[in-house]
């Protein structure tokens, strides 16, 4: 049932071969074998999964075997299986064949001495070990026995295969090729010779083929088993006894039933796939193309580069030998001079030469004045030497230590000399870039401790709002933008689009040679201008149990010293109030947008906004505020008194606390952005509190919108009675910290 | 060894054609060959649809009622047409051994020659030639697939009356080596009819338990296996109907309770005959190939 289906399959590949779907030209790398570079002829398949034709298997077992041999075995003697078995008859070859793999007697019998069984695969360079069974454990693979067979035809202008039956000049082009008879009939004569109600009725046959393989395939280790399992650990075809107690006795099989529609489904999903993306795989082997171009060019670029390099290394180390050199030569030309003048000036000290010779002429002068005229001038003179006699001195030093070269630093530099021009890329470090509408980029060195030039970033945008997709499909969406040289770790990037998302990426310079990109990061803008502000401290909170910092840019709440002193007297428990604290800049129009972090420990914090109409009242009569009656997100309150109550609130808060984030329960007024989150039940209004928080007001719209600042996702938004001054607001219980984040301090932000 | 030996000789399956015609585009042949199971000549009609020249086709076995040969069916119930549209060789023994001399074998018309039952016979003297059922499911089946173009993995099994209970017996017996099967006016509690309890009381003996083998309602109680999709016609008309040697009610009971899904068109106006059967051969036709050629 499977080989009709096979050979159907192979004809649609041939038809489509010739409909030129598949160009023919390009099948045929796949049917060549890696050894002869020939088509295949008998191919086998390797353990590896790599085919290759039998007779070459067969001669590099012999070149690896000749290749033992020669290390000196006793391999020579005579009747030994050395002498070279010839090429097997194609008889002989066809008998093999027959078994569906390759066991000869000769090899069987070269057994007896131990013989090669390991080759290098040329598929895949791995070394194959054929085992003590060597080629007979390879089976023979007919598939692509076949394809070969039906591409040779197809090559061969599909010369017809005649019947073998009708005889010339009547002769009959075959129709069908019988795989038990194997031979190919015409349509009559298979009738003739196939008739009903016999044992030939059941032939099986094929389209016309001169390739007759084997109905069955047999297994190698046991000969009169046929193949009937899949082994999936050595991924090959085993019979029962294999897997009974065979080599495959532990392993993992499968039926060769399942095997085949597995491996047939994969394989057809695959050259599917394959071939509707034969457009993609054309782009990109114009890419490669291109790509081989660009190599070939900027390899003899660099190594013309490198070469130039060299040359002015060259010059410039020709330049400093000759030079010091010359140096040297000069300083030994000097002091030989002196110390040559001075041996000429000690000669003349020796008697009956120079001076002393000289002297003693003088003293045979007999006349008075004479004498005294030159005796006086000579007197000074041996003096003199009589001196230099006494202090000698040589007139030059002949060291040279200062012209030693030390230039141990110079060889280690070279030595140390490697392709360093192009510097590694930066990262992005996310911990400490934020992004607004200004972005503030950071990014960390490589760390290969070269100093960069500069640094150069880019950034694009990737999506516009959300809410209007239409809105901005101009020309900054999607192209990269660059920043001028950044001479520093960060910059600041201004003017960026709310609610949009951006992708930034930074490359170092080093004598003109860039970096590599850093990886790109992706950073949301918020939906609204960042709102500069800082803690109030006049708003008339808790100096006891809230702490500012002295930048007044985050708020720890305490237990405070009164607190702990009344706590003396507590044994049953006591009750902690909420403290609240705004920020010092108000909003009365506009969306404006502000973040910060909440200390994941924080015992209960709410976060949000508040009107400043009300809010006097409520900071002279804190106590009020503190009851959970009031809490309108506690979980305390009832429905009825929900309604009236909002409405005379000042504040329209978030409850964050202990890690978590509560979604308020949904109300007429309010309405939350994330599908979970809608239901009554607690759990599901939970959300693990994110690293950093985004509140932003719209004051035209009366809403308020929180988000997860890392992800700008928002995770609940409410309308908001927006009358008067808007401040942002934010109440802590118990211990808790907020921290609001800096934001870049570009000087339009001015507070 | 490199090839699949025959495990059987082939002298056993030497066929011998009887007759050849061309029939909706294929051909209506009957053979003759000498059967191991029953030790005697046995004809068999085979229909090749004319798919069969260029594919291997599934078989499907008929199972004719008492009295019958591997005639009636091929001449009376119009069976070509659809097999040749559908691609289904028609496979219809004949319904017992013949010529045995056996002493009694022709003195009922309901026991002995042409009312072979389909089961194996265990009493002296028919147990060496009685063993109609491992005829048609072991040695005819081997037989066709060795002689003629099918695939040996498709095979249903059908018939009428007696051959009705023969082929819900190969069914209930065999799960999953019939792909399907299909019944006109079955006999389908034999034990509780007169004429089962004759045959079987004739062939099996006494001992009722041995019997229950071969009762489709006693078998379908305890199936398990693939699912079985069963179609039954039944006329209402029919004498054996009235006369309770068919009892297609116990059967539908069991097959209920065991969620065994079961067609059953009681056909108002319709005898035993084969005018009966001709009248909705397609349909019966058409639910083989169905799963067949699934």
């Amino acid at each position: 049932m499977s080989d009709s289906e096979d050979m159907t399959e192979f004809a649609s590949i041939v038809e489509r071969i010739e409909r030129g779907e598949v160009p023919i030209k390009n099948i045929e790398r796949e049917l060549i074998c890696p050894i002869c570079k020939e088509l295949f002829t008998h191919p086998l398949i390797l353990p590896c999964q790599h085919s290759v034709c039998h007779k070459c298997v067969r001669e590099l077992l012999m070149i690896n075997h000749e290749d033992s041999f020669d290390a000196g075995s006793e391999c020579s003697l005579p009747g030994s299986p050395r002498s070279r078995v010839p090429s097997p008859s194609m008889e002989r070859l066809d008998r093999l064949v027959r078994s569906g793999s390759i066991s000869s007697p000769g090899w069987r019998r070269g057994s007896v001495t131990p013989r090669v069984t390991t080759i290098p695969c040329p598929g895949c360079q791995h070394d194959i070990d054929l085992g003590e069974r060597g080629i007979s454990m390879l089976f023979r693979n007919f598939t692509l026995e076949s394809i070969v067979e039906r591409y040779r035809q197809a090559a061969r202008a599909a010369v017809a295969i005649m019947c073998n039956i009708c005889k010339p000049p009547q002769q009959q082009e075959a129709t069908k090729s019988c795989m038990d008879c194997k031979a190919s009939y015409c349509n009559e004569c298979f009738k003739l010779h196939h008739p009903w109600g016999t044992p030939k009725a059941q032939h099986e046959y094929v389209g016309p083929t001169t390739n007759f393989r084997p109905k069955v395939l047999m297994c190698p280790e046991h000969e009169m088993e046929k193949v009937n399992m899949y082994c999936e650990v050595c991924k090959r075809p085993v019979c029962h006894l294999c897997k009974l107690g065979g080599s495959h006795a532990n392993h993992k099989v499968t039926s060769m039933s399942s095997a085949y529609k597995i491996l047939k489904e994969k394989l057809a999903k695959s050259i599917h796939y394959l071939i509707s993306k034969e457009d993609q795989v054309r782009t990109q082997i114009t890419e490669l193309e291109q790509l081989i171009n660009q190599t070939e060019e900027n390899g003899q670029l660099a190594e013309r580069r490198a070469n130039e390099h060299f040359e002015r290394l060259f010059e410039t180390l020709q330049e400093r030998k000759s030079e010091m050199l010359r140096s040297i030569e000069q300083s030994r030309n000097r002091r030989l001079d002196q110390l040559k003048g001075q041996v000429e000036e000690y000669q003349g000290m020796l008697e009956n030469s120079g001076l002393v010779g000289y002297a003693q002429e003088v003293l045979k002068e007999t006349d008075q004045s004479c004498f005294v005229q030159t005796a006086k001038q000579l007197h000074v003179r041996i003096q003199k030497a009589t001196e230099s006699l006494r202090t000698f001195h040589p007139a030059a030093d002949p060291c040279f230590d200062e012209f030693v070269l030390d230039t141990s630093r110079e060889e280690t530099l070279l030595k140390e000399m490697c392709f360093g021009g192009v510097p590694d890329p930066p990262l992005i470090d996310l911990s400490n870039s934020r992004v607004y509408n200004e972005a503030s980029i950071c990014w960390r060195l490589s760390d290969d401790h070269l100093p960069t030039d500069h640094h150069v970033l880019e950034y694009r945008r990737l999506g516009g709002p959300r809410e209007s997709p239409s809105q901005e499909d101009g020309e900054d969406n999607g192209v990269w933008r660059a920043t001028d040289r950044v001479y520093g770790p960060s910059t600041v990037v201004s003017d960026l689009e709310p609610d949009s998302r951006y992708s930034f990426r930074v490359r170092s310079c080093r004598n003109s040679m860039f970096s590599p990109y850093s990886p790109e990061v992706n950073f949301h803008t918020p939906p609204a201008p960042a709102f500069g502000f800082l803690f109030s401290d006049k708003c008339g909170f808790s100096t006891e149990r809230l702490i500012l910092n002295k930048r007044r840019d985050s708020v720890e709440s305490v237990a405070g010293m009164a607190f702990l002193l009344a706590a003396e007297r507590v044994q049953t428990g006591s009750y902690i109030g909420l403290d609240y604290i705004i920020g010092d800049t108000g909003i009365s129009q506009g969306r404006h947008y502000w973040a910060f972090k909440v200390e994941p420990y924080s015992y209960m914090v709410k976060v949000g906004v508040a009107s400043d109409t009300k809010l006097l009242e409520w900071f002279h009569n804190p106590r009020d505020t503190s009851s959970p009656r009031y809490d309108h997100d506690s979980g305390h309150d009832s429905g009825s008194e929900d309604a009236c109550y909002e409405l005379s609130q000042p504040f329209t808060l978030l409850t964050l606390g202990m890690g978590k984030l509560f979604i308020p329960k949904a109300s007429s007024s309010s309405s939350v952005s994330t599908a979970n989150a809608a239901s009554g039940d607690p759990g599901s209004r939970m959300l693990p509190m994110p690293q950093r928080l985004g509140v932003c007001l719209d004051y035209e719209a009366c809403r308020v919108y929180f988000y997860d600042a890392d992800t700008m996702r928002c995770l609940y938004e409410r309308q908001v009675d927006c009358s008067g001054t808007m401040y942002p607001a934010f109440g802590l219980m118990g211990s808790g910290k907020v921290q609001l984040e800096e934001f870049i301090a570009t000087k339009r932000l001015t507070f | 060894c490199y090839f699949i030996n025959p495990t059987f000789s082939l002298s056993a399956m030497a066929l011998t054609q009887v007759s050849s015609n061309k029939c909706a585009g294929g051909f209506q042949k009957v053979f003759e060959h000498e059967s191991t199971e029953l030790k005697c000549k046995m004809k068999f009609a085979v229909y090749l649809p004319p798919k069969a020249e260029t594919d291997k086709c599934p078989v499907m076995y008929w199972l004719s009622g008492l009295t019958c040969t591997e005639q009636n069916f091929i001449t009376k119930a119009g069976s070509q047409l659809a097999a040749a549209e559908h691609g289904i060789i028609i496979v219809a023994p004949d319904t017992s051994p013949r010529g045995c001399n056996i002493e009694g074998e022709d003195e009922n018309w309901d026991f002995g020659t042409g009312a072979g039952f389909y089961v194996n016979a265990t009493q002296d003297p028919w147990k060496t030639n009685y063993r109609m059922y491992a005829y048609v499911t072991e040695e005819l089946p081997k037989l066709i697939n060795a002689n003629f173009p099918t695939d040996p993995d498709r095979m249903s099994v059908s018939g009428h009356s007696m051959g009705g209970h023969g082929a819900l017996i190969c069914a209930l017996k065999n799960p999953g080596k019939y792909k399907a099967v299909s019944a006109f006016a079955p006999i389908c509690n034999p034990m509780q009819c007169p004429w089962g309890q004759k045959a079987f009381a004739g062939y099996l003996g006494s001992d009722r338990s041995t019997w229950e083998a071969y009762d489709a309602t006693v078998l379908a109680a305890s199936y398990s296996g693939p699912q079985l999709n069963i179609l039954i016609d039944q006329g209402q008309d029919d004498q054996f109907l009235s006369a309770s040697q068919l009892l297609p009610d116990n059967l539908i009971a069991v097959c209920s309770e065991k969620k065994i899904p079961v067609v059953f068109r009681l056909q108002p106006g319709y005898d035993h005959s084969y005018f009966f059967m001709y009248s909705f051969m397609n349909d019966h036709i058409k639910h083989h190939a169905k799963y067949l050629n699934a």
